[in-house]
């Protein structure tokens, strides 16, 4: 059991490796990347919403936050980008600490209601501190990642190839943190958290504790998230606070499967794909997520891994065998 | 040795006092009735100690530990752990993750042990499944530990309130009417169930209508009204203590 | 100097009374029933755009116009509860708020789609030369949306506090299945007090648009205000409405005039974060628990 396990993981890390040289199209290289980008912060809102059960609608502010970090960092410093990678996943982390204090003891009503306002205010900062962040024209021309190794020189990652797998030595370390983290005690006091947040404490489950730990953890994602965004897209601007995002990011999640590991990594790739593939008129796209939103809710809310989970259990089950 | 002493113990809603100048204490190995009609307060009482709720005046000490005001969570790590009135499970979590849920403070493991999944982690998980086992064993619930909480059955999910309870290492358990709405036989279970874990060394404050098996069981019994104690002692005195039965038991056959 | 300020504080108070108006529907959805109702911007939209419609194209009259509009809307928020709503009741607080999320984008678009996107305004019927009262500027249509506001305000909370009606709503409210135990009929009382809460929000729609213009993204501001307003005026408290209304806009506009006004949006969300730290159940609540 265990090497057969071993084998699916070799080879689905041989499989991600050799990816982007199957790859033809450099367009599709550069959606994967965009998913792998969206998979680190939907990941990373997953583990406050998905596991903990608390819906928070100010996850861009923690994107927002790292993009601007890392871009301000690289532009005005030139700091190289390991630096600006840490020093983004820092700023996040920083202000998860500072918004979860606030937030966390709230109740859930006011918890949604307050992280939108810190996420709207933040953007109202960003659009205002014209010196600082640019005001509404953003920063351009964000060099790409770019930084100076001892023994090694200079170096710098230009082509969509070596960003793909920049972007993957990041997500899957990450991947592997979360799959320890909600495969021990943590992760259980996480779901005893949502499933009964009373019962959880009079066990001695300390709820802002491990909800400040979801939290922060979520916000050092998303921070680093928009570290690698703001380096690959090369431009950013106060859009990245809007409530856009913040749908993507929901629906991506909800999809997938709230709750699960693999679900966020499913719902960014099929949520980047899909919109590019239906080649849907930018028009109806938001409309579109918005009807899946409310759609998935209803109907959907495990999202689509336990479902896919479940099917697969019943088609392995022998038909001889009884339930 | 004492375990738990409740010193002028008062909580005041809106005007209303809903606990007041309530003293008792428990000791070791000691299983106490609390009976009382219904809003006197006992419920009340148990959110008090467990830290649910906060006194407007008086002192809850726990081996000789000031307690009074901590968070229900710091109360529960100190050793007093409680059960509720009304079936609370955690729904979608089968009955052996809840009981692994129960024994997160069985859990020494450091952030380094657990994202690098070390040996002294996996030693550890290891302990902590088979403890759970264990609890289910201890509970009767053995056979139903890959069932959905919510899934149980009514008498079920009680008794998986009790397992997840003992799952924290309780020095005191605070069990709220854990026979209510059980028929005789479930009833007998619960019954050899609390005297196991006195058994076990764990102190109990039973909080129950069930007279069969309150004054079966108890050491001690105290009667609340009106958020008031107003009668202690042992099941004997109290079944025919005069205001116990005006307040609450009615004249039996049994009195003289 | 104190006549700058006279003037900031008064305007503010002519713009927080147009927060309040927003407000009211919300007070009822959110303050009442407790659900995050986001879908409360597009209601107020719809109500406007609904007015525009008929007023504009059907030559329907002014006041007409926006008395069927706010109906409308009613038969829209109605469809929401019964189809959306209802069906969610017992599930978490994430679910409303996500569906009502996704019927908002949803609506919003649908109008973008419809209308498009350059603004309107609905024509009235009275002249709008603005008035000048000493240092104050006032319109015909803005004294209108103030007067009715406070009697939309005044009428609510005497529906609320002493009508049988009202008795039913705050019993279900606090305590749905005594409520039912005494006979309310529940589900109607959800499914109403919805629909009048919607019905609240295109009024407040409506009236604002014909002082300001209507375009799709209208509801955005308007919903965030209105949460911010019910917040501070305390959930439930329609004169706290009123009071939180006011409060918002005298701060946002004495805070424009000393910080940089780009920023005044976030006045609100500033005190709003700080009322849940400080003092959860609102500027004039009693200390209830939420």
């Amino acid at each position: 059991m265990k090497q057969a396990r071993m084998l699916a993981i070799a080879a689905a890390v041989l499989g991600l490796g050799l990816l982007p040289l199957a790859l033809t199209s450099k367009y599709l290289l550069h959606l994967v990347i965009m998913a792998a980008i969206f998979a680190i912060l939907t990941m990373g809102l997953n583990l406050i919403y998905g596991y903990v059960g608390q819906l928070s609608l100010g996850h861009t502010a923690f994107f927002g936050i790292g993009a601007y970090t890392s871009a301000l960092l690289a532009l005005r410093l030139q700091m190289g980008f390991g630096w600006t990678l840490l020093s983004a996943a820092i700023a996040a982390g920083a202000a998860g600490i500072f918004i979860g204090h606030i937030t966390l003891r709230l109740r859930e009503a006011y918890f949604v209601i307050v992280t939108l306002s810190f996420s709207e205010i933040i953007y109202l900062v960003a659009v205002n501190w014209v010196d600082f962040t640019g005001g509404p024209m953003g920063l351009p021309d964000v060099p790409s990642p770019a930084g100076r190794l001892p023994g090694i020189g200079a170096w710098e990652i230009t082509s969509k190839v070596s960003y793909y797998y920049l972007v993957m030595a990041v997500l899957l370390p990450l991947a592997l943190i979360v799959y320890r983290m909600v495969r021990s005690p943590v992760g259980t006091a996480f779901v005893a958290l949502r499933e009964n947040e009373d019962l959880a404490t009079s066990v001695g489950i300390g709820a802002y504790r491990y909800a400040m730990i979801a939290f922060v953890t979520g916000a050092i994602f998303a921070g680093l998230g928009g570290s690698l965004y703001a380096h690959y897209v090369g431009f950013i601007s106060p859009e990245v606070f809007t409530f856009h995002y913040m749908i993507i990011m929901l629906v991506m999640a909800i999809m997938g499967g709230l709750g699960t590991i693999s679900g966020p990594i499913v719902g960014s790739i099929l949520f980047t794909l899909i919109p590019e593939y239906l080649r849907v008129a930018e028009k109806l796209r938001e409309p579109i997520f918005g009807a899946i939103l409310m759609v998935s809710i209803i109907f959907m809310p495990q999202g689509i891994v336990p479902l896919v989970g479940r099917l697969w259990r019943a088609l392995r089950r022998r038909p001889l065998e009884t339930r | 040795m004492r375990l738990v002493e409740v010193q002028d113990l008062s909580i005041c809603f809106g005007g209303l006092w809903a606990v007041r100048d309530l003293a008792l204490t428990l000791d070791e190995r000691e299983i106490l009735g609390v009976i009382g009609p219904n809003g006197a307060g006992k419920t009340t009482f148990f959110n008090l100690i467990s830290g649910f709720l906060k006194p407007t005046r008086g002192r809850l000490l726990f081996r000789d530990q000031d307690i009074t005001g901590l968070e229900p969570y710091r109360i529960a790590k100190l050793g007093i752990v409680r059960t509720f009135q009304s079936t609370k499970v955690f729904p979608n979590l089968t009955v052996l993750q809840g009981v692994r849920a129960g024994c997160h403070q069985r859990v020494h493991s450091s952030w380094k042990d657990i994202i690098f999944r070390s040996r002294a982690f996996r030693e550890e998980d290891r302990r902590i499944a088979a403890e759970a086992l264990a609890l289910l064993e201890f509970t009767g619930l053995a056979a139903r530990r890959d069932a959905l909480a919510k899934d149980l059955s009514y008498g079920e999910q009680r008794l998986l309130e009790v397992a997840v309870a003992l799952g924290a290492q309780p020095k005191v358990l605070l069990l709220d009417e854990p026979a209510a709405g059980m028929n005789p036989d479930e009833t007998n279970r619960m019954v050899d169930l609390v005297t196991r874990i006195r058994a076990q060394g764990i102190a109990v404050m039973l909080v129950e209508h069930n007279m069969y098996m309150v004054m079966g069981i108890s050491d001690r019994v105290v009667c609340l009204n009106y958020g008031q104690k107003i009668a202690e002692g042992t099941p004997q005195e109290i079944r025919c203590h005069r205001d116990v039965v005006d307040a609450y038991l009615g004249q039996g056959a049994a009195c003289a | 100097m104190l006549a700058e300020i006279l003037q900031q504080v008064i305007n503010g108070l002519i713009i927080g009374s147009t927060y309040a108006l927003a407000a009211v529907g919300l007070t009822m959805i959110f303050g009442m029933m407790h659900i995050v109702n986001f879908t409360h911007g597009e209601f107020y939209m719809l109500g406007g755009f609904f007015a525009y419609q008929l007023a504009a194209f059907l030559h329907l009259n002014y006041y007409l116009s926006v008395a069927s509009a706010v109906m409308a809307v009613m038969a829209v928020g109605f469809v929401c509860e019964r189809v959306l709503l209802a069906p969610l009741r017992g599930k978490s607080i994430d679910t409303t708020v996500l569906v009502t999320i996704g019927l908002s984008i949803f609506l919003q678009n649908l109008a973008l789609l419809w209308w498009g996107p350059t603004p309107k305004s609905i024509p009235l019927p009275f002249s709008n030369m603005p008035l000048r009262w000493g240092p104050v500027v006032l319109t015909w249509s803005r004294v209108l949306a103030v007067t009715v506001t406070f009697a939309l305000i005044v009428l609510v909370h005497v529906l609320i506090r002493k009508s049988l009606l009202g008795k039913a709503m705050r019993a279900t409210f606090q305590e749905k299945d005594s409520a039912r135990l005494a006979g309310v009929d529940v589900e109607r009382i959800y499914a109403l007090t919805f629909t009048m809460g919607s019905g609240l929000a295109a009024a407040a729609g409506a009236l604002l648009g014909s002082i300001f213009l209507i375009y799709p993204a209208m509801g955005n501001m308007a919903i965030l205000k209105a949460f911010i307003v019910v917040i501070l005026g305390g959930m439930g408290n329609f004169l706290g409405a009123i009071f939180g209304g006011l409060i918002l806009g005298v701060t946002e506009g004495l805070g424009a005039g000393f910080v940089s006004s780009g920023y005044k949006d976030a006045i609100g969300f500033v005190l709003v974060i700080l009322i849940l730290m400080f003092k959860p159940s609102g500027l004039l609540g009693k200390g209830r628990r939420l």
